[in-house]
């Protein structure tokens, strides 16, 4: 049984389609990186992935229920979405900030209490972040904010986490701390999707490899067998190199001119 | 870990020290009592029979009104503060409680009954306060300016509509209970008043403090709130409800008290912090203070009484200028 299963996903802004025919699975603690060029609508896949847009055609089901089945309380519980425009929260302390994620397992009425706590605290140990804690979220660096973000996620416990573009502003080393993040979730059995500007991320990670196109299209599979130097230069419309680095025992993709 | 000991202690101690603060305030007034006195005829009225009929009779139904409205209106405040994620905006500023005042004065028009003028103040407020959120979506705009924008164009239409009232009023009878109510006083309270409103206000404040946590969930947004699981939309009429329930409870008992929904929430964040599951019942506690002081003022400071929005105006004002000056992240 897939975790998560897309069959023929259509979107259409009115008469503009953004995307045709999208199919993929995931299964547990698999990792799905989405390449594709600005504007082609890769947040607005993400947007379907969580039943945020109703009028999708096509099919998208959650541990064999369709999407549109699960309550969004329920949802919740099985996934969560950092967005690209985290930016919220400014006015509460990262603590604070973190237990809001944990809504769908309380009641109404009921407030966060010493275990949301502690399970954010340990959570920010983690991630190497548990200094921040007490302070304001609009105090915190884009790096720090950006794991911050990333925590408040793991805080709802979801067994399918959705990352819009989480390297987006970052530099090489928190690049990196991102990209192990991803690597330990999936080794726990959490799956991941991502969206990035970046093909060397998805050769990094090397699972599965989602490119949108330009014209709607959508091509997904292992990384190895999507990413190949012509179908690069197709999805970003400029010359490339796609080269063998024996000593980083993967290909790497620059700008070739 | 984070340590909570000193959140709810600060919570605890604001809530003891309303004790003597309420004891103070009963004791002062034309005829001077000693603290042992007011508390002697408080609990043994039957013995000390004269301090006892100033207090009960007097004093009392005032300072509890004083301590009930000025809670109502704090706690208000910071529901619209944490719904609209917009610390620059308050019942006044919304215009709830000008929308509330033109309800209640067009019921005293009418000549109607104590709960009817209650009826209509909701009514009014809640009417003020959709126009205020519906506005901007009409034109087309978002943000924290056109939201308050858009309350002072309906707290000026409010109150337009209210000089018309009183222009309409028999100027023997009514026009003077509709001016006086409308200034902002609590010194014709009495009991049986405070009573019938405090139903609508009690039920206000205990959905508040129900929702207090899910308040600063929504304060993060729609998209963010929504992707939690919450019924964003229900919780949110829910709350405009509740605080407009609030609002409206203390517009019928004292009319239009300016800036303590504003003024007060900030302090009590400042204090606190800015989770609503914390700053709500802290504000609320000192709302209640805020306004007992303002009210006991206003009825020492010279022979006559002073109405309160001008007590509440000439503290309220440089408060904000201060917090305008010191949080200039509030103004996007």
């Amino acid at each position: 049984m897939s975790l998560l299963s897309v069959n023929q996903l259509r979107f259409s802004y009115g008469s503009r389609t953004i995307f045709d025919q999208v199919s993929f699975t995931l299964e547990p603690g698999q990792i799905l990186t989405i390449l594709g060029p600005n504007g082609v609508g890769k947040s607005t896949l993400l947007a379907c992935l969580t039943n945020q847009h109703r009028n999708i055609t096509g099919q998208i089901t959650l541990k064999n229920r369709p999407l549109n089945e699960w309550s969004p309380t329920n949802l919740a519980k099985h996934m969560a979405l950092v967005p690209q425009d985290y930016r919220t929260g400014a006015h509460l302390t990262v603590i604070d900030y973190l237990t809001t994620a944990r809504a769908p397992y309380l009641g109404l009425g009921q407030v966060p209490r010493a275990h949301e706590e502690h399970l954010a605290n340990d959570i920010l140990t983690e991630l190497g972040i548990q200094h921040l804690a007490p302070q304001r979220v609009q105090t915190l660096s884009g790096g720090q904010m950006q794991l911050v973000a990333i925590a408040r996620a793991l805080v709802q416990e979801p067994e399918l986490l959705i990352l819009d573009e989480p390297m987006a502003a970052l530099d090489l080393g928190r690049q990196r701390q991102v990209l192990k993040i991803v690597q330990n979730l999936a080794k726990r059995g959490v799956a991941v999707i991502l969206t990035t500007h970046v093909p060397n991320q998805a050769l990094l990670l090397n699972d599965q490899v989602g490119l949108l196109f330009a014209d709607g299209q959508f091509l997904a599979g292992q990384c190895q067998e999507i990413l190949n130097h012509d179908r690069l230069e197709k999805l970003y419309q400029c010359p490339l190199k796609v080269v063998y680095v024996p000593e980083l025992g993967r290909s790497i993709c620059e700008i070739s001119q | 870990m984070i340590n909570r000991k000193s959140t709810y202690l600060t919570i605890i101690i604001a809530l003891i020290l309303l004790v003597p603060l309420t004891l103070i305030a009963l004791s002062i007034g034309r005829m001077q009592l000693t603290l042992g006195q007011t508390w002697a005829g408080l609990i043994d009225p039957k013995h000390n029979a004269l301090y006892a009929n100033i207090l009960y009779d007097i004093r009392l139904p005032r300072v509890l009104g004083a301590l009930v409205i000025g809670a109502a209106l704090a706690s208000s405040g910071i529901a619209f503060q944490n719904l609209f994620n917009n610390p620059l905006v308050s019942p006044d500023l919304l215009g709830v409680s000008n929308g509330a005042a033109v309800g209640a004065a067009l019921a005293i028009l009418l000549n109607s009954h104590l709960w009817e003028i209650q009826l209509f103040a909701l009514a009014g407020g809640i009417l003020a306060v959709s126009i205020t959120v519906l506005l901007p979506r009409l034109v087309g705009q978002e943000g924290t300016l056109i939201l308050v924008l858009s309350g002072i164009i309906i707290s000026g239409f409010m109150q337009a509509a209210l000089g018309l009232l009183k222009y309409l009023a028999d100027p023997d009878s009514q026009l003077q209970s509709i001016v006086y109510w409308q200034l902002g006083s609590i010194a014709k309270l009495d009991v049986k008043s405070l009573l019938a409103a405090l139903p609508m206000m009690v039920i206000g404040m205990l959905i508040l403090l129900f929702l207090r946590w899910h308040l600063t969930i929504i304060s993060l947004g729609t998209q963010t709130a929504a992707s939690q699981g919450i019924n964003v939309e229900k919780e949110r009429l829910i709350i405009i409800f509740a605080a407009t329930l609030l609002t409206s409870g203390a517009v019928c008992l004292a009319g239009t008290i300016g800036w303590i929904g504003l003024v007060v929430p900030h302090i009590a964040r400042r204090i606190i912090g800015d989770n609503a599951r914390f700053a709500l019942p802290l504000a609320a506690i000192f709302g209640a203070a805020f306004l007992l002081v303002i009210d006991t003022l206003a009825r020492t400071l010279s022979a006559g009484e002073i109405p309160l929005s001008i007590l509440t105006g000439f503290i309220g004002t440089p408060v904000f200028i201060y917090i305008l000056a010191h949080r200039r992240d509030l103004i996007q």
